[in-house]
């Protein structure tokens, strides 16, 4: 579970001397600073600063982000590399005094992230196609794209038209919704539980053209429904209505 | 395996800057969504309110960086424009007009086989008592829900926001509840009913905390019915 840290500068006969001293400043300016990405579940996720001496004074050298045994590939003056072997022997320790305390709540959230999602995997599914001409893709992070007409889809999924393409979906809650050519919409969100009064809908329409015709959620929750283009937001209240994101010739 | 690694990270590469470049901009999008749309080719997007199958009208309120714009006319429309220097404003659009736009989308739309509608009623504060006014128009409501169209009825409750988040919450519960109970009691099957509410956080008319507004104090029944297909 996760990866694996060097175990100290002076401990590891694999780290290189830097070609520079890198040394903690006096003072507060130097501070690693380490995220954990709780999204993607693991320990890899960090980032922080690299400070430089130069005639006594320390400047900041460069900031990364990414992997820590990666990290190098983000720096902004690959100098700092074998600076950052030792940053990263340091991080290390860090990491390990931190480690069994976040591998612990690492450990709780995944489980509890994982039983709710595996809940809800079994059918989460928010709309149906109903009518599909032309070119039509699916975007799908799992990489399902073959679709027709009766095909499920999941908030997430992005759809995508030809020039020559158009699609009719209709939500569980009767929103209807219908794309014209060369046009690109997401479903970003949809949520109808009546009896838990948890409601969101959000689609977002990045080019092209798209008919909306509301369903329950609007009528039940005016706040709760969102159309989003790139320069603006559609509040509903109950209605329909078209939008057209159209590209700027310049 | 470490040292191996080391070994292989590229130095002073131009594939080392482009990574970098990329993941900067990921993390950047990741927490600036806005920004995101920076990177794309500017877009504008044109709005235009339609009525539905019945021929009703809503109503949209359209937000953007340069103001919110509210449309209630059928056709009207309006257009958002990052580039132009004055704000947006709503025009009617030509039916020409609107065809060549929406003629694609317009012929995918889904058939409707149901159609949605809804009666609001009103309480007195502090109370799942109905208003004189809305106590009267009981009759209708249930008579119209016993109607044999209906495929399944919505009830949400709401307060204003005259006291706690939580309480408003138990508040609102209560009058859909009471409402259940009242549609029940006038002969409405109980099994169609599904029971919501949202306390103080789904406003008719926004107001201040704390401010009594009669309008907040309600609850909304919604409605799907069948719609009967000539064919």
């Amino acid at each position: 579970m996760g990866p694996s840290y060097p175990n100290g500068h002076s401990t590891d006969p694999a780290i290189a001397e830097p070609n520079f001293p890198v040394q903690r400043p006096t003072g507060k300016k130097w501070k690693p600073k380490c995220l954990f990405s709780f999204s993607r579940l693991n320990l890899n996720a960090c980032k922080g600063s690299i400070f430089q001496q130069e005639n006594g004074q320390y400047t900041k050298a460069g900031r990364f982000y990414g992997k820590l045994h990666e990290s190098c590939l983000n720096l902004d003056d690959s100098g700092i590399c074998s600076a950052l072997k030792q940053f990263e022997s340091e991080m290390g320790l860090i990491m390990m005094n931190l480690k069994s305390i976040w591998l612990f709540i690492l450990f709780f959230s995944a489980v509890s992230a994982l039983s709710s999602h595996s809940a809800l995997a079994a059918d989460n599914t928010v709309a149906a196609i109903t009518s599909m001409d032309g070119t039509v893709h699916l975007n799908r992070s799992s990489g399902e794209n073959r679709i027709a007409i009766g095909f499920r889809l999941k908030p997430g999924d992005i759809l995508e038209t030809g020039a020559d393409g158009s699609l009719g979906l209709v939500f569980d809650d009767d929103t209807r919704l219908s794309i014209g050519p060369d046009s690109r919409l997401e479903i970003e969100a949809f949520v109808f539980d009546p009896g838990e009064s948890e409601f969101s809908f959000i689609v977002r329409l990045f080019k092209g053209t798209a008919v909306y015709v509301s369903g329950l959620i609007a009528k039940m929750s005016t706040k709760a429904t969102k159309f989003i283009t790139p320069t603006a937001s559609i509040g509903i209240r109950g209605t329909r209505f078209a939008v057209h994101v159209e590209e700027i010739k310049s | 395996m470490d040292i191996l690694a080391y070994r292989q990270w590229p130095h002073r590469s131009a594939v080392c800057f482009v990574h970098r470049r990329a993941q900067a901009w990921l993390i950047f999008c990741t927490f600036f969504a806005a920004i995101f749309f920076v990177g794309c080719s500017p877009t504008k997007s044109v709005v235009v309110l339609l009525p539905d199958a019945e021929g009703r009208v809503g109503d949209l309120r359209v937000c953007s960086s340069k103001g919110e714009i509210e449309l209630d006319k059928a056709y009207q429309s309006v257009a958002f424009d990052p580039q132009s220097k004055s704000g947006p404003s709503t025009s009617s659009m030509q039916k020409q007009e609107f065809v060549n736009r929406f003629g694609d989308a317009l012929a995918a739309e889904p058939e409707m086989t149901s159609r949605i509608d809804f009666f609001t009623l009103y309480y007195q504060t502090d109370s799942v008592e109905l208003t004189p006014d809305s106590s009267r128009s009981m009759d209708a409501v249930i008579a119209s829900l016993k109607q044999v169209d209906v495929l399944g009825l919505y009830v949400i409750g709401h307060a204003d926001r005259l006291g706690s988040k939580r309480y408003n919450r138990k508040l609102s519960q209560k009058r859909a509840v009471a409402m259940k109970n009242l549609l029940v009691a006038g002969g409405v099957p109980s099994d169609r009913i599904r029971v919501s509410f949202l306390g103080e956080t789904d406003p008719q008319i926004e107001t201040d905390d704390e401010v009594q507004e009669p309008l907040n104090r309600r609850v909304r029944i919604v409605v799907k019915r069948q719609i009967e297909t000539s064919d």
